[in-house]
């Protein structure tokens, strides 16, 4: 295994410096991006293909609320140019991908770049050429001078589930499972901040590797806490299904915390119908059962029929192009009308609160960019990811 | 409930099949003297044309067999066609092409099928009884009987067939057989055929435990790999002991000390047993002429 | 094709070598037929086995014909050539180390398409009652001398017509070289053709009716056995020079 990732690994680094390379040839020196009369130019990378093309739900998603806002005739007679470009998930290759969409596409804006990862690789980038970006991506540490999130950090998505445990299901016999990066470990500490306001203890804390092949061990350590509820909202679907099943086959049955992250049918398939009634996701997202999200289903299902409706991603993909518009309406009416140019869009974006329908909890300041602080829990019903407990604020 | 007790117990069941993984690597090893790294690669595809068939309404034994029958195929194929012809180069260029193999397949699943990972259906979800706080279901149960079957058979095979002996004896002394009349590259070609099948019954057991994605029996075979390195590259035995001792130890290292040391743990006996003994726990050590 | 059971092995102004476009040998021709011992007598780089690995269809002839009973085998595999009848017994014994003495005499028999009954491993095994007391034994493990007998245990069980042997006295201490050639001469009675290149008189004038003097690439000289040891023969052997010291 270690030969095959270093030798794609190298493979990767090649092709992307030769990108890079020439990508640096055909720069323009940049002066008037994204001012092309009439067409406002936004862009995105994204894996299109490669081991994580499963992922490009989220930015089919934002292509989907993007397209449909153009067929309605756009913003103020502008149209929307959404042009996205495939990194494969993979962060050799992102830099080169970014730098023909800022120096030979010129988009104005990034809208909805998918992954943690890929866009660590060209943050910094992306703010030397001040192009601002509103990122699909779930890690604190992304927010920037130039960058601004939309997930909810997961602090308060660990805290709130937390607090949800005591005051909805009433246990504080509460155990946290994470791995050991920043999602993982920020929820941890979330979940146990929320616990000690209240003067109690986490039954247990069990780490986790998120590429073992038998989580058994960790199973076993939560039975032993015996606690009635488990937090993990930082594993995505094919980790939880895997420690969920663990469990299952030791005969402990909690109920789960989870997260957008993991909502999806992945893990319906894996754990095959054994979480009905005890899985919980907390996120900042719309449940796709409530009536604004019977108005994004159609929506998806005009624009791309195959793409998962269901999925915490695809509906975080949404409301960020949701975001993105929101954001261009008020930089074309700071523009007077005219296309918003970069410095337009991240003048408003610096001051700029969002409190709709799809997303809560926005307060984007010349100094924070962080995501929504506040979410809602969808409980697994019959299959369905429905509303639990309404919106409301993150723990602090 | 006792924490040692329950991840022994789980251990052994999870090393059960590391050791499958590992035989099928021994296989390969026996026939030709090197170790296939296309196998997981060659299991996936079974596995992903068998998840079509059960799509497709075919039962789980209809599935079963799809994918056991594809992985004998294309295992057949990829020793008969590719590996087996390189081995006039000799052991290295021979053993570099399984990884090109593994890689091309690898690569041609993620544009085909794609990288995210998806459910795959098991014999059985019904539980067959308690042990020691573990509840075994029937997966659990057919998984190590159809296991203990496999390395009984490849025991007898290798121990008491005339093919088994003669794919010994061309690995031995490959100029020895051809004066003899072994017909050596149909019995390389036979190994190929075995290990590819072999694989494909490792992905039944795998594919509903980690999810079926491109590298989930991949992910697997790194712990076969150890299994084989430990119990010995020539035993069977070997392989079946290593690997229920790998799964108990990681299973212990997990609950005990830290999850992410698993590897380290597991890549650091690997090692002492190497220093130690370089044969294995139970390879013979090679005898040279006297 | 295929021949007559008594069939015997010709060779007619062959040439060979170990390339395709260089010549080791050349226009060599040989008779043995079955229950005939055939010697020759060779330094080491003579070509001795050159000749056994053409006869065995590891090496191509260049030139000339090659035929067992009347048939041309040239073009034959040496599984074909094993299965007609034809065994190696090759330089260096090429046992398989980490297989028992056992096992080496199946994996003999499965390649020419037969089981070792145990009548068949008896009947082998009359000859070398050593190799029935270590049959679990590896054969890496056996002796110098206990590897030959297996060796040539393992041509007698594919029941051949004739065998050649590639030097089976290197290395062998005297009295085991002894014992091979009272084997050697019961194998000959018993109606098996041999071929039997050596470097040891002794053994040539035990088993043998006739043996080939292999110098510069060709036959030399034809001689009886008892003739090795004359003085003009001796010389012949030991090259043009003929210098004492050459040895």
């Amino acid at each position: 295994m270690s030969t095959r990732s270093l030798r794609i690994t190298l493979c990767a680094a090649l092709v992307a410096t030769t990108l890079a390379a020439c990508g640096g040839g055909t720069a323009d020196g940049g002066g008037d991006q994204g001012s092309g009369g009439g067409t406002i130019k936004l862009g995105a990378f994204s894996p299109l293909s490669g081991p994580a093309v499963s992922s490009s739900s989220g930015v089919k998603a934002t292509e989907a609320a993007i397209r449909k806002l153009n067929d309605a005739g756009g913003i103020n007679g502008h149209k929307l140019e959404f042009i996205v470009k495939d990194d494969q998930y993979d962060p050799a290759k992102t830099p080169g991908v970014t730098r023909e969409l800022v120096e030979s596409d010129n988009v104005a804006m990034m809208c909805g770049p998918q992954g943690s990862v890929p866009f660590g690789a060209v943050k910094d980038y992306l703010a030397a050429r001040k192009v601002p970006s509103i990122v699909n991506a779930g890690a604190p540490t992304l927010a920037g001078e130039y960058s601004y999130l939309v997930s909810s950090p997961f602090d308060g998505l660990g805290g709130l589930l937390a607090d949800y445990a005591m005051d909805e299901l009433g246990t504080k016999n509460i155990a946290i499972a994470y791995s050991e990066d920043i999602l993982g470990t920020s929820a941890l500490e979330g979940a146990k901040k929320a616990l000690s306001e209240v003067g109690a203890q986490p039954a247990g804390e069990v780490k986790f590797d998120v590429s073992a092949t038998d989580f058994s061990a960790q199973a076993i350590q939560l039975k032993g806490t015996n606690a009635d509820f488990v937090i993990m909202p930082g594993a995505q679907a094919n980790v939880a299904g895997q420690l969920i099943n663990a469990a299952e086959k030791i005969g402990y049955q909690p109920k789960w915390g989870l997260s957008y992250a993991s909502q999806n049918q992945t893990l319906l398939d894996l754990t095959g119908g054994a979480l009905d009634g005890r899985a919980f996701f907390a996120t900042p997202y719309i449940s796709p059962e409530s009536a604004v999200g019977q108005d994004y289903v159609a929506t998806l299902n005009k624009y791309f029929p195959e793409v998962e409706t269901s999925s915490g991603a695809t509906i975080a993909g949404y409301t960020i192009g949701e975001v993105c518009l929101t954001v261009l309406q008020a930089a074309v009416d700071e523009a007077g009308g005219d296309v918003p140019s970069s410095e337009d869009i991240q003048k408003v974006m610096n001051n700029m609160s969002i409190d709709n329908d799809y997303i809560k909890g926005i307060n984007w300041t010349t100094d924070g960019h962080e995501g929504a602080r506040s979410a809602q829990i969808l409980a697994l019903v019959d299959g369905k990811f429905e509303t639990d407990q309404d919106y409301s604020p993150l723990p602090e | 409930m006792d924490l040692l007790q329950a991840s022994i117990v789980l251990g052994v069941v999870v090393g059960i099949v590391y050791a499958l993984s590992g035989a099928g690597l021994v296989v390969i090893f026996r026939t030709s003297g090197y170790i296939s790294f296309a196998q997981g690669d060659i299991a996936a595809v079974g596995l992903f044309v068998g998840l079509a068939a059960y799509k497709a309404g075919g039962g789980y034994g209809l599935t079963a067999v799809t994918v056991i029958l594809v992985s004998t195929v294309l295992g057949g194929l990829v020793g008969g066609l590719i590996t087996i012809p390189l081995e006039r180069h000799g052991h290295l260029p021979a053993a570099l092409s399984t990884i090109g193999v593994g890689l091309i397949i690898g690569g041609i699943l993620n544009v085909t099928v794609g990288g995210d990972p998806r459910a795959f259906p098991e014999v059985s979800s019904a539980a067959a009884f308690d042990f020691a706080g573990v509840r075994l279901g029937w997966s659990d149960i057919v998984g190590m009987l159809a296991s203990a079957a496999i390395f009984i058979g490849l025991g007898f095979f290798f121990r008491r067939s005339r093919i088994g002996i003669a794919m010994r004896a061309v690995n031995d002394n490959r100029f020895a057989g051809q004066i003899l009349g072994v017909p050596d590259k149909r019995l390389k070609l036979v190994g190929w055929i075995v290990a590819g099948s072999l694989s494909g019954v490792l992905g039944l057991f795998v594919a509903p435990i980690l999810s079926l994605s491109p590298v989930s029996v991949n992910t697997l075979l790194v712990f076969g790999f150890c299994a084989i390195v430990i119990g010995g590259f020539d035993s069977i035995f070997g392989a079946l002991v290593a690997g229920v001792s790998i799964g108990v130890l990681s299973n212990l290292t997990s609950a005990y000390v830290d999850p992410n040391l698993v590897p380290t743990v597991l890549w650091a006996a690997m090692l002492l047993v190497l220093l130690i003994r370089p044969n294995g726990l139970f390879g013979r050590r090679r005898l040279v002429r006297v | 094709m295929t021949p007559p059971r008594d069939a015997a092995l010709d060779l007619t102004s062959v040439a060979t070598g170990y390339l395709s476009d260089v010549a080791v040998l050349e226009d060599i021709d040989l008779h043995v037929e079955p229950g005939q011992a055939v010697g020759v007598i060779g330094r080491n780089g003579a070509g001795k086995s050159c000749l056994a690995l053409t006869i065995a269809g590891q090496l191509r002839p260049q030139a000339g014909r090659v035929t067992f009973g009347g048939a041309d085998i040239a073009p034959l595999s040496s599984r074909a050539r094993a299965g007609l009848g034809i065994a190696l017994v090759p330089e260096g014994r090429q046992v398989f180390g980490q297989l028992t003495v056992r096992e080496n005499l199946v994996v003999a028999a499965y390649g020419v398409g037969q089981r070792l009954t145990p009548a068949a491993f008896d009947a082998v095994t009359e000859h070398f009652p050593v190799l029935r007391t270590k049959e679990a034994d590896l054969a890496a493990s056996l002796s110098g001398g206990e590897q030959q007998m297996l060796a040539i245990a393992r041509a007698l069980v594919q029941s051949p017509r004739i065998i050649v042997c590639d030097e089976p006295s290197l290395g062998l201490a005297p009295v085991a070289i002894d014992v091979l050639a009272r084997v050697l001469g019961s194998i000959r009675d018993s109606g098996v053709g041999l071929l039997l290149m050596e470097q040891n008189r002794g053994l040539l004038e035990d088993v043998c009716s006739s043996v080939k003097l292999l110098d510069g690439g060709g036959i030399k000289l034809t001689v009886e056995p008892r003739d090795l040891s004359r003085p003009e023969v001796m010389a012949a052997y030991l090259g043009h020079a003929g210098s004492a010291h050459a040895l």
